[in-house]
């Protein structure tokens, strides 16, 4: 058996009071099954579990409710069966008092259990599936820190654990759980002792427990007389002489095995495992029982309660509970601690539950406890260095820690410390020299994150910045690139002109399809400066007729050159029959649309030849337009359906290759995207047009609904301003000329709201509301509205030719990308730079007339703001918009005034705020900001009522 | 004679290590000034521009100049003590111009009020933000770094800037009081009294 085991001794430590008699005179009770559990998902070192299950879910015994998330994580299993009553955020018994998810099962005393799942013969179990069970049944570390065990059972790949250590020191005072547990149930602890063997496969395994726990030591020693079999290594038990803290793990390790872990590392690099007798219970009860971690032994003790003892407590059993089963007496209980007097923590409240590390709780009266002296200054007597287990000098971390040194702390070795206390113990001064090194050890965790914070967010940021760097340069790209296709187009063009002038006669060119497809282009070009030169009517109409008509005549006969030569190859190459059907159609294609283009240059230079210069050209181009993009999309529409057909058939008589056939896809599929593009072209214009003739059509039912609008906002001012009068005359407060001031004004107001009512007549019964100077007058708003409305479509107009030359630019990119021809890409890059200038044109018409807009609405607002003292009405009914519109549409509108005018109110609130700070003349800012209130309310109000309409 | 060996072998000597030091200052040249990544290293990378530079980097840059280190208020005094170690110049209390340190806070948008604007992501120095024209944005808040740039530029004011609570991950023990009254009152933290373990052996 068991022969005397060296030992080794630690530096420094302390002796307290063990004041363990008041807990260990009765074996281990039973607590009643409490109604309640409250079970908080993160009771152990590492990532909070995660839910399985559900409110109103009900649960049986041993049944998990939260599973281990990630590594270093445990589960979490029913202590009983019940229903789960909530999952919510509790205080949870944790140092800070904070909060954190918990689950609460209603208990339903039936105690019914779900399949356990049993190991019986673990010795000849794989190691990986007893970790395995180990983690699924959530044992934590019982000694204190609760770190998942199968973690810790789990080594490095080079790590050989040779020893095993059990912690059964259990040094703390008052703490007696494990001293009963070892007493009563050593048999557990040594079937763990077994589990672990055969998961780790050490050579020697020592149970180290103080000498003041000898029952505990021979408990042991004849359980384990009676496993001979399932042991086997050698065990022992090693009786240590007692003092305080010889249960920390790197002192256990030192004084059984003289081995000092070093700074940085685990006890495994030294091929140490080390647990404590209650986890090692736990994985007993886990592996032959099939019990995951549900209940555990606590102490009870303090001279606040009056039956001390160590309980079998359910996990999640409210303190609250658990005191009033010990008869607590509340008057006494003065410090209610979790875990013992050295390192544990004090708890506020008890309504907390008890979890898988609350090994003890001390229900202590103030005698016991009284608040800690006033500390003194530090006299550097060098006691703490003396009693300090792991060989640090608490003083020098002390004047570190005070005056926020992380650095100097750290390099000190403050990691090394246990937090066991013995400084503080023996500290003459009263030194609360651990919470000092908690606090440092806190600061240099946060510095290391907002470090690592700091860096990511310098990484996102610079990676921001390299990204606008490089769309920039993107950007810049394509501006130089457009420019330079703009220059040489440009360059082209006056080349082509000064040719076409000095010979008469078109050249003369091969009848290819290369150069009757270069011609095709050139004939495009030259047709769109016609058209843009035509669309330019300050400059043309102060020049002479003959010399507008030149370039016409220029563009004109080139285009028809360009056609006959183009009808000329294609005949030739029907002729010889060389071209397959697709180019024919292609070629066909071509022809029509130089013809096409010809036949517009031949308009146009008629057009200039009449003298009709520019107005009415002005208002054919777009109809043009549409025509020409028509011919172009149902063009490509055609090659891409005839190829679309080619290719089908091509695939279904099987002639091709694979390699061709994909050829071919890629072709129909361009084709495709060429007429989208077309369509779409042809789409923007048609829309950009009918929109011009419809404004026309449209001004005069605007200009009524302006006229009711006057007219109700000016019969509105004249029934307040009566009812005013009225008042202030049945008051008789004011004096006569006042009276007579207001009666004036109201027959003003009178009159004005007849002549609006007339003038909205006139306007409905079809008289133009321009005949009458009296409506022009009074209808004030219509201008402005009228001004809105084009602004309005100048504006859509705008997007459309924005999105015209995304969509050509697009196109150029496509084309680029795919490689298509370069006379190809030259044409869509006029395209594009045409459609960009018709939007730059657009843009500046738009911005000129927002600004009249603008102006005009100023002006409005001043006008009507000053006759009106007393109606503010006319601005809400301004503010919303006419209610034909879309009603989701309105109530957005509204809801971004609303939340506008919001934001407007608060930042003049702030800007009050900051004033009255500094002590300002206030009195215009207050009315600012309840103007600002009144508005924001109005708004809210439409939006509200807006949103009930829509809702209803 | 001597004199002119003497006054010759001191020139050549001279020249020798002045070639030597030459040829090492410009093979062994240094590329930007190594302080300045230092002390880049130490500002918290915000990016807020509180020291009226446009991002750490610059008023890295500027302190390398000689610019004040106390310019800071995210980095707070922490930063400042740093910064001071790191120069060897007295630490100074953070200028209250450019604003006080204050706990760390996370922007947070209310999402109803949210217009889609996209303002607020244009502004984000280290793309926090998601979110595109007219749909509704979202901070993602391990990526925030509080820098408070998406506020002013909101035109709703839906953003918010909330301190960050902390959780039973990031909670740390409070610096004991050293003052007499409150010593009573801060004992939470203090578990062991003289009474309660006992007389020192």
């Amino acid at each position: 058996m068991s022969q005397a085991i060296k030992l080794w001794d630690i530096h420094g430590g302390i002796h307290p009071e063990e004041n363990k008699s008041q807990s260990n005179q009765l074996p281990i009770s039973t607590l009643p099954l409490p109604k309640k559990l409250y079970l908080p998902l993160q009771q152990h070192i590492g990532s909070p579990s995660e839910l399985t299950v559900k409110i109103g879910d009900k649960v049986l015994k041993g049944q998990r409710l939260a599973e281990a998330n990630g590594f270093i994580s445990a589960s979490l299993h029913a202590p009983t069966s019940g229903t789960i009553v909530s999952i919510e955020e509790r205080q949870i018994p944790h140092a800070s008092g904070l909060t954190a998810e918990t689950i609460e099962i209603e208990t339903d005393g039936l105690e019914q259990w779900c399949e356990r799942e049993v190991i019986t013969d673990y010795l000849h179990t794989d190691p990986i599936a007893l970790l395995a069970h180990i983690r699924n049944h959530g044992i934590t570390g019982m000694g204190g820190a609760g770190f998942p065990t199968a973690v810790k059972l789990t080594p490095k790949d080079d790590d050989h654990i040779d020893t095993l250590i059990i912690n059964g020191a259990e040094c703390e005072p008052y703490i007696t759980s494990d001293q009963l547990l070892m007493r009563e149930r050593a048999d557990q602890v040594i079937d763990g002792i077994s589990v672990l063997g055969q998961i780790l496969k050490p050579k020697r395994c020592i149970i180290g427990v103080e000498d003041n726990k000898l029952d505990a030591v021979k408990a042991l020693r004849d359980s384990i007389d009676a496993h001979p079999k399932t042991l086997p290594f050698e065990v022992k038990v090693a009786a240590i002489p007692t003092k305080y803290p010889s249960g920390g793990e790197k002192q256990l390790i030192q004084i059984l095995t003289g081995k000092e872990v070093p700074h940085g590392s685990i006890p495994a690099d030294l091929g140490i495992v080390c647990q404590n007798v209650g986890t090692v219970a736990a994985i007993s009860k886990a592996v032959l029982e099939g019990e995951p971690l549900i209940s555990r032994i606590t102490t009870v003790t303090g001279d606040a309660v009056s039956q001390k003892g160590n309980f079998e407590t359910l996990i999640g059993t409210p303190i609250e509970d658990l005191l009033a089963h010990c008869g607590v007496d509340e008057s006494k209980l003065f410090r209610l601690i979790m875990g013992g007097p050295m390192m544990g923590f004090t708890l506020h409240s008890t309504d907390l539950p008890v979890i898988k590390t609350t090994n003890c709780i001390l229900a202590a009266t103030e005698q016991e406890f009284p608040n800690p002296a006033q500390a003194q200054d530090c006299i550097r007597c060098g006691m703490c260095a003396e009693a300090c287990p792991a060989e640090l000098l608490p003083q020098q971390l002390y004047w570190f820690s005070r005056s926020k040194e992380f650095d100097k702390a750290k390099h000190f070795n403050l990691f090394d410390c246990i937090e066991c206390g013995a400084c503080s113990f023996v500290c003459p001064s009263h030194i609360p020299l651990v919470q000092h090194f908690r606090f440092a050890k806190g600061g240099i965790r946060q510095e290391e994150q907002a470090h690592i914070k700091s860096e990511h967010a310098k990484m996102r940021f610079e990676a921001r910045q390299d990204r606008l760097a490089k769309e920039e340069a993107e950007k810049e790209a394509r501006r130089k690139a457009r420019a330079d296709a703009a220059a040489k187009a440009k360059a082209e063009k006056e080349a082509k002109a000064k040719l076409a002038e000095s010979q008469e006669s078109p050249t003369t060119n091969t009848p290819t399809a290369d150069a009757s497809e270069g011609d095709d282009k050139k004939a495009a070009i030259a047709a769109a400066i016609a058209r843009s030169k035509s669309k330019k009517p300050a400059s043309n109409e102060t020049t002479p007729s003959s010399v507008d008509i030149k370039p016409f005549k220029v563009a004109s006969s080139q285009a028809r050159a360009a056609h006959l030569q183009a009808q000329r190859a294609l005949n030739a190459a029907k002729e010889t029959g060389e071209l397959s059907k697709e180019q024919i159609a292609e070629q066909e294609a071509n022809v029509s649309s130089l013809k096409k283009a010809y036949e517009d240059a031949k308009a146009k230079l008629d057009q200039a030849k009449n003298g009709n210069t520019v107005a009415p050209a002005q208002e054919q181009a777009p109809s043009v337009d549409i025509k020409a993009l028509k011919v172009a999309s149902s063009q490509t529409r055609a090659a891409y359906l005839k190829a679309q057909r080619a290719f089908d058939t091509a695939k279904e008589a099987g002639e091709l290759s694979a390699e061709q056939l994909t050829e071919q896809a890629s072709e129909v599929s361009k084709l495709q995207t060429d007429y989208e593009n077309a369509k779409a072209k042809l789409d923007a214009a048609k829309n950009g047009s009918p929109t011009q003739t419809a404004e026309a059509a449209s001004s005069p039912t605007v200009d009524i609904k302006a006229l009711k609008v006057a007219s109700s906002q000016a019969r509105a001012a004249y029934l307040k301003s009566q009812r005013a009068y009225d008042a202030s005359k049945e008051d008789g407060s004011t004096s006569e000329d006042e009276l007579s001031a207001q009666l004036k004004k109201v027959e003003a107001l009178q009159s004005t709201y007849e002549k609006a009512k007339a003038a909205l007549d006139d306007a409905k019964s079809g008289k133009t509301p321009a005949s009458n100077p009296v409506a022009k007058e009074k209808a004030s708003p219509s201008p402005s509205e009228t001004f809105e409305n084009k602004y309005k479509q100048v504006k859509v107009e705008t997007s459309q030719a924005r999105a015209a030359a995304k969509q050509a630019q697009k196109a150029v990119d496509e084309a680029n990308e795919q490689g298509k021809d370069e006379t190809q890409i030259k044409e869509l890059e006029t395209a594009l730079a045409e459609s960009v200038q018709t939007y730059e044109k657009l843009n500046s018409k738009k911005l000129v007339l927002q600004e009249k807009v603008k102006a005009r609405k100023a002006v409005e607002a001043s006008a009507v703001s000053q006759p009106k003292e007393s109606k503010p009405a006319p601005e809400t009914v301004a503010e919303q918009p006419p209610a034909e519109d879309d009603p989701t549409k309105k109530l957005k509108e509204l809801k971004v005034a609303a939340s506008q005018s919001k934001a407007a109110w608060r930042k003049l609130e702030r800007e009050l705020g900051k004033a009255q700070e500094a002590g300002e003349d206030t009195a215009e800012l207050e009315q600012k900001v309840s103007a600002a209130k009144t508005t924001y309310e109005q708004a809210n109000e439409a939006k509200t009522t807006a949103m009930a309409a829509l809702n209803s | 004679m001597t004199l002119l060996t003497a006054i010759l072998a001191l020139v050549a000597l001279a020249l020798v290590f002045g070639a030597i030091l030459g040829f090492a200052s410009i093979r062994f040249k240094v590329e930007g000034n190594p302080i300045v990544d230092q002390i880049d290293s130490l500002l918290p990378q915000t990016q807020c521009g509180q020291c009226s530079y446009p991002g750490c980097k610059p008023y890295a840059e500027a302190i390398a100049d000689g610019e004040k280190i106390n310019k800071c208020p995210p980095g707070g005094e922490n930063t400042i003590q740093a910064l001071a170690d790191l120069l060897g110049v007295e630490p100074e209390p953070l200028d209250a111009e450019h604003g006080e340190e204050s706990v760390t806070k996370v922007a947070v948008i209310r999402e109803d009020e949210c217009i889609g604007c996209t303002k607020c992501i244009q502004a984000c120095p280290v793309d926090a933000i998601l979110g595109a024209a007219k749909q509704m944005h979202t901070v993602i808040a391990s990526e925030c770094t509080g820098c408070d740039l998406c506020v002013e530029p909101c035109p709703v004011d839906c953003i918010d800037m909330v301190p960050v609570a902390p959780t039973v991950q990031t909670w740390s023990w409070e610096q004991p009081s050293t003052t007499a009254d409150s010593i009573a009152a801060k004992n939470d933290n203090l578990i062991i009294t003289d009474k309660g373990r006992g007389a020192a052996a």
